[in-house]
């Protein structure tokens, strides 16, 4: 019972979970207090592993809290349940779309949504800018309080300058610049 | 076949914070590299996705393989990209505090989230320079941006309206190319159209 529950629920969050990995945290909350066990604080630090380890973010959050539920098993029905709306809606938008690609219904429509794809990136930014240069950023601070209260990560700063240079200015791989980073980041810990 | 699923294998493994750092990757390796999109195709893949419900990473795994080998590839596409993640999250759940504590591999993660924060800026970056054409497409994309930070417009509800907002000013533009009697014409540059008056939809 609780394997279809933890489907059902999942299947919910990725229908309902718009616009991507950190918006559908309040929701993915709300739903898996029927689980029991979850305080808010331990959710907090889930939500935090899943920020700095590789992967969507709701996907990861998916298969945490899976595991917390009903072990492996329940991990990869959470992560199922997530990631099957999102397939078949897009699957089966495709199938549509690829058809009708040049009329001007839809043309229309993707001429509207363009520009306002830059305005969801620099939300996505937004969001990320805070755990990344921040630190002792709390989830779910404003984002002007984190600016004014807390410590600037100088370190921080310089990778992300230094990624964006590489990759505009240097034409390098962003796999690659990735990987650099790390391990820079991992030299500079020690 | 394989081509897609090392792909997202390695989108899967090094997208940390969400899957619209994918975007710089995506890029470099669907335009410049294997050459499978145009730059235009690509801002649609990116609209597209983001104008549909859905964890974003897995919206573009399955558009990009739906795209390059119909439903199978959209399928091996997608079960790529879950996999490194899940892997991950269930070693952690094992119990790897070792993993969790050592100072090298959160000195690597902080490095690489820093990067991905990059990642994302050439994201805007790049799209920016794809698709800021006119006067309206700049305004559009700053004022999606204040209406989801600043207030709290959810984003499901900002995609709809610059769809309606798209599609009406393609009727309109439509109706127009109509009544002046051009044939042939095309309405894909519709708000550009607007923008600039005179400049006809044909491409």
């Amino acid at each position: 019972m609780t394997l279809l529950n933890l489907f059902l629920v999942f299947l919910k969050i990725g229908v309902l979970g718009y616009g991507g990995g950190l918006a559908i945290i309040a929701l993915v909350y709300d739903s898996i207090q029927q689980f029991g066990t979850i305080s808010e604080s331990e959710f907090a630090n889930w939500v935090a592993i899943t920020q700095v380890t590789p992967g969507p973010v709701g996907l990861n959050i998916a298969t945490f809290t899976g595991y917390g539920a009903d072990g492996v098993i329940g991990s990869i029905v959470a992560t199922l349940g997530v990631a099957l709306p999102a397939f078949v809606i897009v699957s089966l938008v495709c199938k549509v779309l690829f058809k009708y690609m040049d009329s001007w219904g839809v043309q229309g429509a993707l001429t509207g949504v363009r520009p306002a794809t830059i305005g969801l990136v620099g939300t996505a930014l937004v969001t990320l800018v805070k755990p990344a240069i921040f630190s002792e950023s709390h989830l779910g601070a404003a984002f002007v309080e984190a600016l004014a209260t807390t410590q600037f990560d100088w370190v921080a700063l310089g990778i992300m300058a230094a990624s964006v240079y590489l990759i505009m200015k240097k034409k390098m791989n962003p796999i690659i610049v990735l990987l650099i980073m790390g391990a820079v980041g991992a030299v500079l810990q020690a | 076949m394989w081509e897609l699923v090392i792909v997202f294998l390695k989108l899967g493994l090094l997208t940390i914070g969400g899957g619209i750092a994918m975007i710089p990757i995506l890029q470099d390796v669907l335009i410049r590299d294997k050459k499978w999109y145009t730059e235009e195709e690509f801002v649609d893949m990116i609209a597209i996705c983001q104008s549909l419900p859905g964890v974003i990473a897995i919206n573009m795994a399955t558009y990009v393989g739906y795209k390059r080998k119909g439903l199978l590839g959209s399928m091996a596409a997608t079960l790529a990209i879950v996999l490194p993640s899940w892997t991950i999250i269930i070693l952690i759940c094992k119990g790897m505090a070792v993993l969790n504590d050592n100072p090298y591999l959160n000195g690597a993660l902080a490095g690489f989230r820093a990067a991905a924060v990059g990642l994302i800026i050439t994201a805007v970056i790049s799209l920016g320079k794809m698709i800021f054409r006119n006067t309206w497409s700049l305004v559009a994309a700053v004022s999606a941006f204040i209406m989801i930070v600043f207030l709290h417009v959810d984003t499901a509800l900002v995609i709809v309206i610059f769809m309606v907002l798209g599609v009406m000013s393609a009727a309109v533009n439509r109706k127009r190319i109509v009544r002046a009697g051009e044939e042939g014409t095309t309405d894909g540059e519709a708000a550009q159209t607007v923008a600039d008056e005179e400049g006809g939809g044909d491409k």
